[in-house]
């Protein structure tokens, strides 16, 4: 029984803590939003060359061939930093999509993906904003040796700067799932800007008009991409729960450390009880919601049979969690928080960003709720 | 990460398992087993059940073996909490004595004191209940004003003490005095164990809200007890009564979280079988996501136990994030409560009888759950633990 992360994880994620302290501080951060992309490639490029992109890829194309848990507090320190680049994506959704693709798509991407060259991102649900069951709005249908896809997938994050985009289809006029690698030079895929509530996450609205591809760029077979789908989505759940939690630690730190040293009525507003509470339910709140992300993340790698679950609930607790939170931060420090010089308004976006990224939490939650219906009765092995 | 458990403490589990299934009541645990309907009944059983418990070598599961315990390992008493859970076993009545005080007489106690005490709380031959509380000292308990003034080799107790839980059939009580009242407040304070035929006291039953109880009124008027019962050292008291505190919590929230756990999946079960217009309640909208909610805290909870649980297996001491899980479930608890009593919808006002659902069961943990905020430090007391010794915020 050792419910905790090892220590040569543990060094992983101080190394990546340090590296982006010194490369991606806050005004590192302000000045990026203010640039044509939101994005910064140098930057990608170091946190490739520290492994951050190929934890998940086999050894054969250039990757570390470790596990989920050896990438979690990576995660975790990606969302401390607000980092702005699709991380989940590029080094979650594609490595696991593509466990079901050829060895040429494998070779094509993943070795890129390892070195920091590629950049993926996913296109995966329309207005619904949950892919599975019903939310995927593009349609592929079959003429004769390719494939035409129609439809519009929404907040599409980094596509403007992504080299690949993991996009999931409906086939033909049935449920049938096909997930496609769309390159942003195929005729038919347009991009549009979206103005982010989350100025550090930049999303496009992706269509496709009749964009004509061939079977080499379906991974596995058209119609049977559901468990590759799923298989991403489930562990791309718990990376972005660990986004919220790492979000939500820096946020608990900066309200703590604030209500230490604000002074009102001749006291810290931290012995104030009204404060104290408040800063003590974000902890409560932070420090539980934690420890359900860390199972999650341990059922990846284990294989374990409530993995679907665990990611749903890590998913919709975790994002919750940061935004009530982020938000509590805000309150504890009062006008200050309100500015766009304070840097709490980044981290309240981000919430907001992560809460309702792959699905809001009603939606996860749903998922949880689904699994008593399938269930005939709840297991009654209470002797 | 690793939630394995070795083979000799699935051997455990299994053993304790099959213990339980020969030795609790009959048919207890299964729908149609007819509970203790009074008090004296449930005070009965929950003693004889603490004798069955001492007759199976599961007494004292932590206590160190020389002291007639089992010197269980922490992932033991784990596995003890959850499968008594599981089988719903009776609440060993000398609960208190077994986890605060026989810890703290290990660690403070004279050997006179161990070998006088420690044996007759395991096999429940000494029935004890708690005297910490007063009138005035709840929240505050260092203001406690009982008394306690030396003459020669006895000390003579004068004062009131409240929630003395199962006073009227204990034997002792085990009481914090304040021997030393020029001292500032926490340090003029004893541990005393008293014995409670002891002339001068008087135990009044306190019906508590749900309108049964445990729960009492203790005075004491010129109460003489040897100077040979004090724990730990005059005016030690308050150092005494930390460490005794600080065992309450840790492997015991296992079992209310398999508790919960438990009364969980009965509303689940409950849910499908209740109807809102025509319709099973699991399908309605709202309450499905609230149940998912709170089915999703239940898992936070417990990993949280877990997270918890492998930094006392690395031998970091129990520190205060006992205050966040105390505070955690008996939060979540009182909204499950709530949810359960909305689900039964009309029903929820038939407490007792035939018409009562599922024979008034969630209206008891209703009304019992707002005790789960106070006792133990009230949540408000959790949360300035929380913000001043895990956050450091300013006193």
């Amino acid at each position: 029984m050792d419910f905790d992360f090892s220590t040569d994880q543990y060094l992983g994620r101080d190394s990546v803590r340090s590296f982006l302290a010194d490369r991606l501080p806050t005004t590192r951060l302000r000045h990026l939003v203010d640039t044509d992309t939101g994005f910064d490639r140098e930057l990608w490029r170091g946190l490739a060359e520290l492994g951050w992109t190929s934890v998940l890829l086999g050894e054969k194309h250039g990757g570390l061939g470790l596990g989920f848990l050896d990438l979690a507090l990576l995660c975790e320190e990606s969302g401390r930093a607000l980092l702005p680049a699709p991380l989940v994506e590029t080094a979650v959704m594609l490595p696991l999509a593509l466990e079901a693709g050829s060895a040429a798509q494998c070779e094509r991407w993943l070795p890129r993906v390892a070195t920091g060259d590629a950049v993926a991102t996913a296109a995966l649900a329309g207005r619904d904003g949950f892919p599975l069951p019903s939310g995927i709005d593009v349609r592929a249908r079959r003429e004769g040796a390719w494939f035409v896809l129609d439809g519009e997938a929404l907040v599409v994050p980094f596509a403007e700067v992504a080299d690949v985009m993991l996009t999931a289809t409906r086939v033909d006029d049935g449920d049938g799932i096909a997930l496609f690698l769309v390159e942003p030079g195929d005729a038919g895929v347009s991009r549009q800007a979206l103005p982010g509530l989350d100025p550090t996450i930049r999303a496009a609205a992706v269509r496709f008009g009749g964009v004509r591809l061939g079977r080499d760029r379906v991974i596995g077979e058209a119609g049977g991409g559901r468990p590759a789908l799923e298989r991403a989505l489930r562990a791309a759940n718990i990376a972005l729960a660990f986004q919220a939690v790492g979000g939500a630690g820096r946020a608990l730190e900066m309200a703590v450390e604030y209500a230490k040293v604000r002074q009102q009525f001749g006291k810290p507003i931290g012995s104030f009880q009204a404060i104290k509470h408040k800063c003590a339910d974000m902890m409560v709140q932070y420090e539980t919601t934690r420890a359900g992300a860390c199972y999650a993340a341990w059922t990846i790698d284990a294989g374990a049979p409530d993995a679907e679950v665990a990611a749903a609930m890590a998913k919709a607790m975790c994002t919750e969690m940061f935004r009530d939170v982020a938000g509590a931060a805000i309150q504890v420090h009062g006008g200050i928080g309100f500015t766009w010089e304070h840097d709490l308004h980044f981290y309240f976006k981000r919430a907001k960003y992560l809460e309702f990224a792959l699905g809001t939490p009603s939606q996860h939650r749903e998922v949880v709720a689904a699994t008593w219906l399938a269930k005939s009765s709840v297991e009654g092995d209470h002797r | 990460m690793d939630f394995t458990f070795t083979p000799s403490e699935e051997q455990f589990r299994l053993e304790l398992r099959q213990w339980l299934e020969e030795h609790l009541p009959p048919g207890w645990g299964t729908p149609g087993c007819q509970y203790p309907k009074t008090y004296e009944e449930w005070v009965r059983l929950r003693r004889q059940w603490d004798r069955t418990l001492y007759a199976g070598g599961y007494a004292g599961l932590s206590w160190p073996r020389e002291y007639g315990g089992r010197g269980a390992t922490v992932v033991e008493q784990v596995i003890y909490f959850e499968e008594i859970a599981r089988a719903r076993a009776p609440e060993e009545l000398n609960r208190a004595a077994k986890l605060l005080l026989g810890p703290t007489i290990i660690h403070h106690g004279t050997e006179e004191q161990k070998r006088r005490f420690l044996p007759r709380i395991l096999s429940a031959d000494d029935q004890w209940c708690q005297g910490f509380s007063e009138p005035n000292a709840g929240s505050d308990l260092a203001s406690l004003s009982t008394r306690a003034v030396r003459d020669g080799d006895t000390l003579v107790i004068n004062g009131q003490k409240v929630w003395t839980s199962f006073a009227t059939v204990a034997d002792w009580i085990f009481m914090l005095v304040r021997t030393d009242p020029d001292a500032p407040k926490h340090k003029g304070i004893t541990f005393l164990l008293a014995d409670m035929r002891t002339p001068g006291i008087t135990v009044r039953p306190i019906v508590q809200m749900t309108g049964s109880g445990e729960f009492c009124e203790t005075f004491f008027d010129n109460v003489r007890v040897p100077v040979a019962n004090v724990l730990g050292g005059l005016n030690q008291g308050w150092q005494v009564t930390a460490t005794a505190l600080s065992h309450e919590r840790g492997t015991l929230a296992f079992h209310r979280h398999a508790m919960i756990r438990l009364e969980f999946d009965e509303l689940i079960d409950m849910a499908k079988r209740i109807t809102r217009r025509g319709r099973p309640v699991i399908e309605d909208p709202l309450l499905r996501q609230r149940l998912a909610q709170c089915h999703s805290e239940i898992e936070m909870l417990r990993w949280t136990l877990y997270s918890n649980l492998t930094k006392r297996l690395r031998g970091e001491p129990a520190g205060s994030e006992g205050s966040i899980v105390k505070l955690y479930w008996s939060e979540l608890y009182q909204r499950i409560v709530e949810l359960a009593l909305e689900i039964l919808g009309p029903a929820s006002q038939i407490a007792d009888g035939a018409l009562a659902e599922e024979g008034g069961r969630w209206q008891q943990r209703f009304l019992k759950s707002r005790g789960d905020s106070i006792h133990s430090g009230t949540n408000e007391i959790q949360r300035n633990i929380i913000g001043e010794r895990l956050l450091g915020l300013p006193r």
